[in-house]
């Protein structure tokens, strides 16, 4: 039940761009309902059906910009590869601890940066 | 603990010097690392600097994040599929509940202030992250 819920939460907040992945994890890995390596795929399994649907709604609202998305893609592939290869031979809790670190500073600059541009009444 | 300060210094410094438009490309490759080795966190990589540093639309670049990450994910899935242990039942949930809210998240994000849910997203990432590297 709580997989359920988490899953609900995290593919809304998937879905608007704003971080789902983090909180899957997060939410999954502080009620240890699942290992971490499994519970990195799961991720990724949301991660692919909400990026489906959430593409296809964002091209029909005419939200998307393919020139940027083309330049990207390639470059995000090999990392993705190189990233995998990484995770594979990572000890799981190093893994745990330098995950936590990483999403404390993306999820720090997010609050600065919203701060910032509710301030300036940007973006 | 002296390992992780050193990573986290490396990622701001980074990010201050990231305001050539060739950087994309690296960022690219940075976001497309961060998916593979963590699973999570590298749209928001991708949508800091097509937002914050190109000035791209919020509501695009975000679409163009979560298109390419979805792309990605799907090679990142075969790399790792052999060192997890999925359970079908499981599997099939995520994967409907994923199909509806996904098509939620995003009409979400066309509607609602995105300074909002980055905040919300922000304070909820942050809480957790302290209270899994305090435990």
């Amino acid at each position: 039940m709580i997989f359920v819920i988490i899953s609900i939460l995290a593919a809304v907040v998937a879905g608007s761009g704003v971080g789902g992945g983090s909180i899957f994890m997060l939410l999954i890995t502080t009620f240890n309902l699942l290992d971490y390596k499994t519970t990195m795929v799961y991720n990724l399994i949301m991660f692919v059906i909400v990026g489906i649907t959430a593409t296809i709604t964002n091209i029909k609202a005419k939200k998307f910009d393919k020139k940027i998305f083309f330049k990207v893609i390639i470059f995000c592939l090999i990392g993705s590869y190189i990233g995998v290869h990484f995770a594979k031979i990572i000890n799981e809790q190093d893994l745990k601890k330098y995950f936590n670190v990483f999403v404390l500073i993306i999820g720090i600059y997010e609050i600065i940066t919203s701060l910032i541009s509710f301030k300036k009444g940007k973006i | 603990m002296k390992a992780q300060f050193k990573f986290a210094s490396f990622i701001y410094i980074f990010f201050k010097n990231t305001n050539n438009k060739n950087m994309i490309y690296l960022i690219g490759l940075i976001a497309g690392f961060a998916n593979g080795l963590f699973a999570s966190g590298a749209g928001q990589i991708l949508v800091f600097y097509l937002v914050f540093i190109l000035k791209i639309d919020t509501h695009i670049g975000r679409s163009v994040s979560i298109a390419v990450l979805c792309i990605t994910s799907i090679f990142s899935i075969f790399g790792l599929q052999s060192v997890a242990n999925l359970e079908l039942k499981k599997t099939i949930f995520l994967v409907i509940i994923s199909g509806i809210c996904g098509i939620i998240g995003s009409k979400i994000m066309h509607k609602i202030d995105s300074k909002i849910l980055n905040l919300v997203s922000g304070i909820l990432v942050v809480s957790l992250s302290i209270y899994g590297l305090c435990r």
